[in-house]
């Protein structure tokens, strides 16, 4: 498995352009490549011009072996002056031909390039892209696919670790959903409604045990009123906690 | 926001003079923690005498005029403390009673400790309760209180104020 960042580092790059070992005399004039798009009579023009500085190229292989035929064969004292004046020529014009084949060798790709791309895009346009669209067989296509075998191979837990739950976490308004609870009556309902309920049971029944005992009482003792128990003015409901005095 | 009580009849006797059987059971609870106190109390003070003072620990084993004072005392303080604040000692706050004045004003603490010494001297007292019309103890004709039903404490009376945004001084 290669490691994220990339594929390694090719171990045997492609070698660069290809370099003629010529020293060419080419017949040298500047040409200004025009920014425009190229088109169909640039192809042909540069397609030329390539052709013109292989020949130029071919030119200055010859000139330079002459040289080196020359300078074994002459003796050294006449060759030694021409000769070198020569060599240099040589090896100017070596330098000057290669910038230039090799932009000559750029700009018709590049013509190469536009004229392709021009063609395409009338291929394309001329072609009933919904037509064609429509001759699909989608069902068939979509049969094909094993949707489950697609599904095995997502790693699921990869996914879910990089989901930052923390993010997503710290977006929810914690506060501002126990704020919306009124947590007090939530526990104080459950609460007293347990263990207010089992203790209201016993009271019942020690009310119910009061009032047998008191009726009771009351029949053996011929006593012919009912008992007053009523206390004027207590609130059932009113304050209980005595404010003591210094509070008051 | 009150606490419901289900049954009408405990219901409409709310506030009304409690019974003997309420009242008796009540004070048999307070006497109760006070001896659980007590016990306490005595293991407690025992066992730090021991530590310091002691070679080996030992169950204390009080005389009995002893162990009936310190039960009378904390029987006598956690009576009055529980009257003179909100009229509720533990016992009556579990069967669900609570002192007042004739008046159904609270308790002052002169009163309510009156009375605890009382119900904790003679606690045969509260037979009265049994024969008086107005279901009253001796200790209540002598302290002019009476106890009434009052199952449910101030506290589940008051409601909570529910926290709410925007809500000024909040």
């Amino acid at each position: 498995m290669t490691g994220p960042g990339g594929p390694p580092p090719d171990p045997d790059p492609p070698p660069v352009a290809p370099v003629a070992p010529v020293s060419p005399v080419a017949p040298v004039s500047p040409v200004v490549v025009p920014p425009a798009a190229p088109g169909v009579f640039d192809l042909v023009a540069r397609g030329a011009r390539v052709g013109v500085d292989a020949a130029g190229l071919l030119a200055a292989e010859v000139a330079d072996a002459t040289v080196r035929i020359a300078r074994a064969v002459l003796p050294p004292a006449v060759t030694t002056g021409p000769l070198e004046f020569v060599g240099d020529a040589v090896d100017r014009r070596r330098t000057e031909a290669r910038r230039r084949e090799a932009a000559s060798a750029d700009a018709t790709a590049d013509a190469v390039q536009a004229v392709v791309r021009r063609v395409v895009e009338l291929v394309i346009d001329q072609i009933d892209m919904s037509a064609l669209v429509r001759r699909i067989p989608i069902d068939e296509v979509v049969d094909q696919i094993d949707i489950d075998a697609i599904a095995e191979r997502i790693d699921v837990d990869a996914v879910v670790a990089r989901v930052d739950i923390d993010a997503i976490v710290a977006r929810i308004d914690v506060a501002g959903i126990v704020a919306s609870m009124d947590l007090g009556a939530i526990v104080r309902d459950s609460t007293t409604g347990l263990a207010g309920e089992t203790l209201d049971g016993v009271r019942v029944q020690l009310m119910g045990l009061d009032l047998l005992l008191a009726r009771l009482v009351d029949r053996i003792t011929f006593r012919r009123t009912p008992r007053d128990t009523a206390v004027h003015g207590y609130d059932v409901a009113g304050p209980e906690i005595r404010t003591p005095r210094g509070l008051r | 926001m009150s606490r419901l009580i289900r049954n009408p009849r405990a219901q409409a006797l709310q506030g009304h003079r409690a019974g003997i059987v309420s009242r008796a059971l009540a004070f048999a609870a307070d006497l109760g923690i006070a001896f659980v106190l007590a016990t306490g109390l005595f293991a407690g003070v025992s066992l730090l005498w021991d530590l310091f003072f002691s070679d080996d620990l030992g169950v204390p084993r009080p005389a009995g005029g002893v162990s009936a004072t310190v039960i009378f005392v904390i029987l006598v303080l956690t009576l009055g403390l529980g009257w003179g604040s909100t009229g509720r000692s533990i016992g009556k706050q579990l069967v669900g009673l609570r002192v007042v004045r004739a008046d159904a004003a609270p308790l002052e603490p002169g009163q309510a400790y009156l009375r605890a010494i009382l119900c904790a001297l003679v606690p045969i007292g509260l037979l009265l309760a049994l024969f008086d019309r107005r279901n009253r103890s001796v200790q209540d004709v002598l302290c002019k209180t009476v106890v009434v039903y009052d199952w449910v404490p101030e506290v589940a009376h008051v409601p909570v104020p529910r926290p709410q945004s925007g809500q000024p001084g909040a």
